[in-house]
């Protein structure tokens, strides 16, 4: 009875009475309480209605009810997150049209005759496993190959670690950096390296 | 220069995760794709009075699971003074609560609450509500069997043309839905059903909210009658001052998931006969480069003067195909 007169938000079990006015505001507390829990106990049972005749699925716990998504609107918490930023060599690969490939992860090693990791411990083509670089015309006397060889790599590792930072960077400043990653500043600016006081202040304080 | 700076445990690499912005979903399964419910501050002003502080640890009581209270006096909150708000969202930062509650009290407003909201850790919206008439959850006498268990859903009955026709109240209402609501759950268990809250605007100004416990009756059919046994607290809150969100703020926190613009498939359309139509492109067949056998069936001299002979001439390097879904 009289269950369409009241507004029925199911999603977020909430029900409203639009049209309810006092006629005179009870005096005493108990009788005021009384009528508005008198008046909310129809409007319970009128979310009850439509609670309980939705379809219900059987559980150990107790019957599980899907709810309707909430009539009412309510802001959200946080913003969505941003997408981010291709990095410096995804947009390279989009320009020439690079695709990913699956890469096998065991490679044959040629230089031990077994099987090894692409990356990673006990991998492909490492260091140690190299016996013999064999000479070349172009090489310069006196150069060890073997720590060449060493130090070509630190540099490669380095400057991936820069390419690294530089889209971290870009990331920072599309607000799509991943949650967990923060960007600090190692060192503050030493004082006395930058001007410290603007330049147009200090004219004042000349005068002054 | 700048460094990189991850977790060093996993433990607080999750926790940093929880507490990333992220996108709604309906999908039960994925919790990292559905917003977090809201995590609620309650905060002491300079002085607060004894009701104050029994209203603020009621609050609290009842929004157990999901709130946290700092017990400490701050002087340098005044929501709704420019520049009262600093202390206020670096709090809401620190604690990663989207919901507050800041009593406090003084001579020109006694006994006073305010209901706020933040979007992103900055200040939404402000609602300031005198109390009057507390009644505290001891002064309440009933069966203790009934009580409600902690974070249950609520139920919530609004009664009344204020929360309609006046814009405080209006306001008002939707605060106090967003405050006590709970979790927002896809699935609910209808044999944990215990409580209600229920608002009657007394007057354009007042509302008098009540905290009452649930009790399913049979009712020979297969809806229960209920009932409701108030347990307190119930109190008046007079509305004072408030302030709505801007306009532009509420448009971007009012988002839903479902507004983001679907990907658009490629080749298929809808027609409104045919339904779902979809091109299927195929590529130039290679022909020069099949490798020949000597007993290719199509090669035999026979049946290549026979399929001359009857078949018309078809010179198509690119077929097209148009088939239904």
């Amino acid at each position: 009875m009289g269950a369409e007169k009241y507004e029925v938000d199911l999603g977020n079990l909430m029900a409203f009475d639009p049209s309810h006015h006092f006629q005179s505001v009870p005096s005493s507390r108990e009788e005021l309480a009384k009528a508005c829990i008198g008046k909310g106990t129809e409007l319970v049972q009128s979310i009850a209605n439509a609670l309980f005749s939705l379809p219900a699925s059987a559980d150990p716990e107790g019957p599980l009810v899907k709810l309707p998504p909430s009539a009412t609107r309510l802001p959200r918490e946080k913003h969505f997150p941003k997408p981010k930023p291709p990095t410096k060599w995804e947009e390279f690969a989009k320009m020439k049209g690079i695709k990913n490939r699956k890469k096998d992860k065991r490679v044959f090693d040629e230089q031990t005759d077994t099987w090894k990791r692409r990356y990673g411990y006990d991998r492909v083509n490492d260091d140690r496993d190299v016996p013999i670089i064999e000479a070349k015309m172009t090489d310069e006397p006196g150069e060890d190959p073997f720590s060449k060889r060493q130090s070509e790599k630190k540099q490669r590792v380095e400057k991936q670690e820069k390419n690294r930072l530089q889209n971290l960077k870009q990331a920072m400043k599309a607000d799509a950096l991943p949650s967990h990653v923060q960007l600090a500043a190692t060192a503050l600016p030493i004082t006395g390296t930058k001007r410290e006081v603007p330049k147009k202040q200090a004219e004042k304080n000349l005068r002054v | 220069m700048l460094k990189v700076k991850t977790p060093k445990t996993h433990r607080a690499k999750r926790a940093l995760e929880k507490r990333a912005p992220r996108l709604a979903s309906t999908r039960p399964l994925l919790p990292l794709l559905v917003e977090n419910s809201k995590k609620t501050l309650i905060l002491h002003g300079t002085k607060t009075s004894d009701v104050l502080n029994a209203v603020l640890t009621q609050i609290h009581h009842l929004k157990r699971d999901n709130s946290i209270r700092y017990t400490k006096r701050n002087d340098n909150i005044r929501p709704f003074e420019s520049g009262g708000e600093a202390s206020l969202e670096f709090f809401s930062q620190k604690t990663d609560c989207s919901l507050f509650v800041f009593g406090s009290h003084s001579k020109k407003r006694p006994n006073n609450l305010v209901l706020g909201r933040m979007y992103d850790h900055h200040v939404y919206d402000l609602v300031e509500v005198g109390v009057e008439n507390f009644k505290s959850l001891e002064s309440f006498v009933y069966d203790k069997k009934i009580a409600p268990r902690a974070a249950t859903k609520p139920f919530f009955a609004f009664i009344g043309e204020g929360f309609e026709s006046v814009e405080e109240l209006k306001h008002l209402k939707e605060v106090l839905l967003d405050l006590f609501r709970g979790e927002a759950v896809e699935n609910i268990n209808l044999s944990g059903i215990d409580r209600v809250f229920v608002c009657t605007a007394i007057s354009s100004t007042t509302v008098f909210m009540t905290h009452c416990a649930l009790r399913l009756k049979r009712s020979g059919t297969a809806i229960p009658r209920m009932e409701l046994v108030e347990v307190g607290p119930s109190m008046d809150l007079v509305v004072r001052r408030h302030r709505l969100p801007n306009e532009s703020l509420k448009k971007e926190a009012m988002k839903t998931a479902s507004h983001q613009p679907k990907k658009k498939m490629k080749n298929v359309h809808r027609d409104l006969v045919q339904g779902k139509i979809g091109k299927v492109y195929m590529p130039d067949q290679q022909v020069g480069d099949m490798t020949l056998t000597s007993n290719i069936k199509g090669l035999k001299r026979e049946r290549r003067e026979s399929k001359t002979k009857n078949a018309p001439k078809d010179d198509q390097s690119k077929k097209r195909k148009t088939e239904d879904q």
